[in-house]
């Protein structure tokens, strides 16, 4: 009688075995990676209605990060400018420019006394709606801009360079000391973290950051 | 009263407290037999899926695979999301940051100040202003509830032309479509219509306050010489105006000072309820019911309450008198008598027929002496408060009665009534449907109000109406009115959060009412209306900021320039200052006004006494009726606010329907069950309803709540979807202006049929443990720790010392030879915080976070202390908490199903004395339940999350989605929950909420932006409850932090239910902080906790209440 299965199959059990001891861990792992904000999220750099520059403007030309997110210690938003902001260089400066058009716009309407439509920015953070994030509250800890947004001088587009994951956000509330700086330096870029200084800010300061539920979900 | 062993008789689960022998109660049904399914925890078909048509097995696979698939594809890629800020940033806006603005809220002609809270440009929340009189920081349901009328989808849109051709584009000969009616079109149409000098033109409007709308009225009557105006609201206080005419021979508003009065007699008026000036009056009462210990008990003012219905008022009275409606007057008139015969008074008048025991006993006691001795023994401190719905002569003694007991000027004051405010509107109407049917009326302007829907009867006002060439209706609903056949022009109005206009307060305090957001629809108010039928269009001429320069525009002449020059013309010093100073204060200085000297006008007074007659004996064949406004919807104005329909009534706890009430000895000899419907026939005309039995009510009397029973065209319903169906019985059909508040002569019918009707007073019942704790002065003096030692575990380990104290009796002298602990025996710990049932895990003092390893001796430790002595159950917390923390609604048939969704909510028990209620014991108890029912006693308690230290919820949750924080907040991550519900089952208190369906996902736009941005909406499948609005206190903590402060000062952060109420029985703050007042009020020794004895460590603990009663009337 012929033999049903040809002689290799025997090796089946074997190979599923080691494909499957193998082959699981691999695919938990990629799908842990690859689906991770860390992945998907981190690089995210949106083309923009108006290509403004980060690098020319604040570094370069060395403004601060508050003449444009004027909110950033008083509210919850740091806040994209009005087009006003803009314009209180570029009534003068650059007026031909053709990337500056719907700022150009804007100001025609203005001054012609009609409503001027707002420049629809491309949002690069974007938080779940669940988490409650406030700018103010981590600006008067002594947080700096670079912490969560990296190195924003040295982009030309702007680009989402932390994963902003629970995670992330509990690294830094669990052990703060990396990341807190004197309240003068938060929008300093490339600041020299001194673990010593931070950690008697901590003390000084009473920095207890919250990693309970309610202290972003409600 | 009855012992502690005589009450565990009765049944295991009988309510019964051991010190009062007070069996506590919900309804009728769990009275009469107290160990019924009705008071199970869940109703049934709480966990019933929803019903759907056509799924098999197959479909819903199918679905599921395809939800998957398109899942899956969906996470693919990342959502582009847009940022638009402003082009021209507005000053000082932080976006994320809301702002308050000052405002009132009128109602009844009559302003309260409020603060409307403005996220990003729209109001989301209505907050008591706390420098107004007739508020000072609190508010009621209705003001909370206004918010959610300004985005009701089905409001108007714009104004219609009823007599226009209907064509979708027009007719092609100029007449514009149907829909896009304009105020331009209109006013085309009024230049044509304007009765030439006006010449049989008629206004009719709701009485109001407003200097500038009477200011436009005056202007309109100037233009327009010979224009009628006629003043009409269904709930309005024309009597009392009538009643101090007759008394002191002018027009008077009647003031009362609660807080400098001993002995309040409320006389048919629900002045903590729904009653004038409410949230002031609930304010100075609870000033004097305030107690925290012994000696503040001598302080308490003493409540009496004679009326009809069973109000909030009644509810709280220390003696509350059953008295039919002309019973309250014979009462009245015999407490004259008696305070002129035996304490020496002088009152004008005869009252010899009304001799004190002809009136009804109470508990089967005579007590017109009694009250009348009180009253006398406290002449200058005491109060008799005027209901607005007692006959005009009895108002006019008991203004005598408070001259004559010396109470003017100390506890009552008068002021002049204010201009707008004086008319009869009885009388007004009735004039007005009179030259209606004479066809004297060329053309009819309503500004306001829904007079088809709520006039009087008799008048027969919507067949009249067509007799009406122009009928213009200004309102915010396509109504009974507006949609009526005759209605020829309704322009849309605004809302009054988005007018400019002014009001007065009841003591004549001015605010300018200033709008939070531009018209939704293009609306105008009822002041723009009277300008535009005057003038016409005005234009006027000013210079706007355009960018960087000025430029001329021409504008239409709004309600802000009218308002301005009112003020302008009264205004001292730089009127920009002042008019600053005024809306930033939410009031005009200087505007109170003044108090009026008064003098009885004895002549008015006897006329008033001696022409009464006695009202007749009652019985079945002749009943007697009082109409109420409803205590949610008021007049009707609220018919399609979920937020009022869904809300338990305060008393009667029914949803979404009125019924016709009565108390149960009178529905027993009639032979009728709760939900039974009968017809209802007043001057020959009859209404069909439900009936449902009022413990307290008085007998042959039924109360017929107004505002229900609407009949209104097709967008309203359709808008509101599911919400606006229920629609209760319309009571106007049987009301007429001489049977406005009260009649006599009903006739009720067999039954006729049976409606459902929804209730949530067996919800969440507690199974008869001991949650209400009370007593009188008396009573807690003589046991001051009576509060905390009614801890089922207390009494347990007084009776183990006890027996521990004989076995110590070694020489039998009924004496301990000495004390057990001497000879080990551990002697009970607090009760509050019992042992542990395992030995070895005994919580100590500095009991830590069972999580997180933190102590709860450390930082914030929130916690939250409810007077049950304040507590005047009106509702005001859970309005309030469903504006600020997006609760949803879920309809009646889910309410049925008991799915409601409020976070808190007030249990309403009543009590009655035990051994009235038991017929015979044994294992089928008997109960006499109409007594029981007749003169019950009522708490009120508040039940929001207890944020237990030692929470039950959180130990059973699989997916850790509740956990505790370190400032002891029982934390619910909505994003984590996966609804397995087994938190809600553990839950003693029953405060946990499950979104049974997608309760927020159908809701309108419109509707959506009374979200508030700070707290997630939830979905379907989420389990949710109270946080002590956590969105507050993380708001606080940074606000404190960004200050260098490390913590919030006492009172800083308040949470919503706590802001809201007008008497402030909820107090919240740092339990940790000796000095902060939740931590005072904790330390006081009629605190307790709900349900300690389990061991959970409410964080919200309870003051047990003290009454005040009149010791010659305690059995």
């Amino acid at each position: 009688m012929t033999q049903l299965f040809p002689k290799w199959t025997n090796k089946i059990p074997a190979a599923a075995t080691a494909l499957l001891v193998l082959g699981a861990p691999t695919l938990v792992f990629l799908v842990w990676y690859y689906f991770s904000p860390e992945n998907t999220d981190v690089g995210y750099a949106p083309a923009q209605p108006v290509p403004y520059s980060h690098k020319l403007h604040a570094g370069l030309l060395g403004m601060d990060c508050r003449y444009c997110h004027q909110n950033v210690e008083r509210g919850p938003y740091a806040t994209i400018p009005s087009t006003q902001t803009c314009l209180n260089c570029h009534a003068t400066i650059k007026t031909q420019s053709p990337v500056l058009k719907p700022i150009q716009e804007a100001y025609a309407a203005m001054m012609a006394g009609k409503e001027a439509a707002p420049i629809p920015w491309v949002k690069v953070h974007l938080l779940p709606d669940y988490s409650y994030f406030d700018h103010s509250a981590h600006a008067a800890a002594g947080v700096g801009c670079e912490s969560c947004h990296g190195r924003i001088d040295q982009m030309q587009v702007v680009r989402q360079v932390k994963p902003l994951s629970m995670g992330w956000c509990l690294e830094c509330h669990r052990d703060p000391e990396d990341h807190i700086r004197p309240v003068k330096d938060i929008t300093k870029m490339g600041y020299e973290h001194d673990v010593e200084l931070a950690r008697k800010l901590i003390k000084e300061k009473n920095i207890n950051p919250p990693t309970h539920c309610s202290a972003c979900h409600r | 009263m009855s012992n502690p062993i005589q009450a565990t008789k009765v049944s295991v689960e009988s309510p019964v407290q051991p010190n009062s022998g007070t069996a506590y109660w919900r309804s009728i049904e769990q009275l009469a037999d107290p160990t019924s399914d009705a008071s199970a925890e869940f109703a049934e078909g709480a966990s019933e899926p929803p019903v759907l048509d056509d799924v098999s097995r197959r479909n819903f696979l199918g679905i599921a695979a395809a939800t998957a698939a398109v899942a899956g594809l969906t996470s693919c890629r990342k959502p582009v999301t847009r940022i638009l800020p402003f082009a021209k940033r507005p000053e000082d806006l932080v976006p994320g940051t809301p702002k308050y603005y000052a405002t009132a809220h009128a109602r009844g002609g009559i302003g309260t100040g409020i603060l409307v809270k403005s996220s990003d440009g729209r109001p989301t929340k209505v907050e008591g202003n706390p420098l107004h009189p007739s508020s000072l920081g609190g508010t009621d349901h209705l003001m909370q509830a206004e918010l959610l009328n300004l985005y009701d989808p089905a409001r108007s849109k714009h104004p219609v032309d009823h007599k226009a051709p209907k064509h979708e584009e027009g007719d092609g000969h100029g007449h514009a479509p149907h829909k896009d009616a304009t105020i331009a079109d209109f006013l085309e149409f009024w230049k044509k219509a304007k009765p030439a000098g006006g010449n049989g033109l008629r206004i009719l409007m709701e009485p109001t306050s407003s200097p500038t709308t009477q200011r436009a009225l005056a202007n309109l009557q100037k233009k327009l010489g010979s224009a009628v105006i006629h003043t009409w609201a269904p709930v309005h206080g024309s009597a009392a105006v009538t009643a101090t005419t007759k008394a002191f021979g002018s027009a008077l508003d009647t003031h009362y000072d609660l807080a400098k009065a001993d002995v309040v007699v409320s006389v048919d008026c629900d002045f903590q309820g729904q009653d004038g000036n409410n949230v002031r009056n609930s304010r100075d009462y609870a000033s004097r019911r305030r107690v925290s210990s012994e000696t503040e008990a001598d302080t308490l003012s003493r409540l009496y309450a004679m009326e009809s219905f069973h109000s909030l008022t009644g509810s709280n009275a220390d003696h509350r008198f059953r008295l039919r409606p002309s019973e309250i007057g014979d009462a009245v008139m015999a407490l004259a008598l008696e305070l002129e015969t035996k304490h020496g008074l002088s009152v004008a008048g005869d009252y010899s027929a009304y001799a004190s025991d002809s009136v009804p006993a109470y508990n089967g006691k005579e007590w017109v002496s009694k009250l009348a001795k009180d009253l006398a023994e406290n002449k200058g401190k005491c109060a008799l408060v005027i209901g607005p719905r007692l006959p005009v002569d009895v108002q006019v003694v008991l203004h005598a009665l408070n001259v004559a007991l010396g109470n003017v000027g100390k506890t009552v004051s008068y002021t002049a009534t204010p201009a707008g405010m004086t008319g009869d509107c009885g009388k007004s109407i009735t004039d007005l449907a009179a030259a209606m049917g004479q066809g004297a009326v060329k053309a009819l302007v309503i500004l306001g109000g829904n007079p088809v829907y709520n006039a009087p009867a008799e008048l027969d006002f919507a067949a009249k109406l067509a007799k009406v060439p122009a009928v213009v209706h200004l309102s915010q609903f396509m109504d009974e009115t507006s949609s009526h056949a005759a209605c020829t022009w309704h322009v849309n109005q605004a809302h009054e959060l988005e007018a400019w206009g002014d009001i007065l307060a009841h003591d004549g305090t001015a605010t300018i009412v200033q709008p939070l957001i531009a018209p939704l629809y293009g609306g105008i108010s009822n002041l723009e209306m009277v300008a535009l039928i005057a003038d016409g269009v005005v234009k006027a001429k000013i210079k706007e900021r355009r960018g960087p320069i000025d430029v001329d525009v021409e504008i239409d002449r709004t309600g802000y320039e009218l308002v301005r020059e009112t003020w302008k013309a009264r205004a001292s010093g730089s009127f920009d200052t002042y008019w600053n100073r005024a809306l930033h204060d939410g009031l005009v200085p200087g505007t109170k006004a003044p108090a009026v000297s008064v003098s009885a006008n004895s002549t008015g007074i006897a006329a008033a006494a001696n022409q009464r007659q006695r009202g007749a004996k009652g019985s079945l064949a002749n009943l007697e009726v009082q109409f109420r406004p409803s205590y949610n919807i008021f007049d009707g104005r609220y018919t399609n606010n979920v937020w009022l329909m869904e809300l338990p009534d305060a008393m009667t706890k029914l949803c979404w329907d009125n019924a016709a009430l009565m108390s149960l000895a009178t529905m027993t000899e009639a032979g009728l069950e709760s939900g039974d419907q009968v017809d209802l026939t007043l001057g020959g005309k009859t209404v069909r309803a439900p009936v449902w039995p009022l413990p307290g009510h008085a007998d042959h009397t039924i109360t017929l709540t107004l505002g229900f029973g609407r009949t209104l065209g097709e967008d309203f319903h359709a808008a509101n979807g599911a919400h606006g169906k229920a629609a209760g019985y319309n009571a106007y059909t049987v009301r007429s202006v001489a049977a406005h508040d009260n009649g006599s002569g009903l006739k009720m019918s067999a039954k006729v049929g049976w409606y459902e009707l929804a209730t949530t007073q067996e919800h969440s019942t507690l199974e008869g443990r001991a949650l209400v704790r009370e007593t009188d002065i008396a009573g807690y003096k003589a046991d001051p720790g009576f509060a905390p030692a009614l801890n089922p575990l207390a009494q347990m380990e007084k009776v183990k010392y006890e027996t521990e104290e004989k076995k110590h009796d070694h020489d039998g002298d009924g004496k301990p030879d000495h004390k057990p602990e001497n000879h080990g025996y551990k002697p009970a710990q607090d009760p509050e915080r019992p042992h542990s049932m395992w030995k070895d895990e005994d919580l100590p003092d500095d009991f830590k976070d069972p999580k997180t390893g933190v102590p709860y001796s450390t930082g914030n430790q929130w916690g939250m202390v409810i007077d049950l002595n304040t507590c005047t159950g009106c509702n005001a917390c859970v309005s309030a908490c469903v504006s600020e923390n997006n609760i949803s609604m879920v309809g009646k048939e889910e309410i049925t199903m008991g799915r409601e969704m409020f976070w808190n909510r007030i249990d309403r028990y009543f009590g009655s004395d035990e051994e009235i209620n038991v017929k015979s014991e044994g294992i089928a108890p008997k109960f006499n339940v109409v007594p029981a029912a007749e003169n019950p006693k009522v708490v009120h308690q508040m039940v929001p999350c207890m944020q237990c230290e030692n929470a039950s919820c959180e130990v059973v949750c699989p997916v850790a989605a509740t956990s505790h924080s370190p400032e002891g907040l029982n934390d619910m991550a909505y994003n984590r929950c996966i609804g397995t519900r087994y938190c809600g089952n553990n839950c003693p208190y029953k405060v946990r909420r499950f979104n049974y369906l997608d309760y927020k996902g159908d809701v309108a736009e419109q509707t959506k932006m009374t979200n508030n941005p700070d707290v997630t909406v939830r979905s379907r499948g989420v389990m949710e409850k109270c946080t002590y609005c956590v969105q507050r206190i993380n708001r606080g903590k940074i606000g404190a932090k960004k200050h260098d402060r490390r913590l919030p000062k006492d009172g800083e952060i308040q949470t919503a239910c706590e802001q809201s109420c007008p008497t402030q029985a909820i107090t919240f703050g740092n339990i940790i902080d000796k000095n902060s007042r939740v931590a005072k009020l904790k330390a006081s020794n009629l605190n307790y906790g709900m349900l300690a004895e389990l061991n959970m460590r409410p964080r919200t603990t309870y003051l047990a209440k003290i009454r005040n009663p009149n010791p010659e009337l305690v059995n």
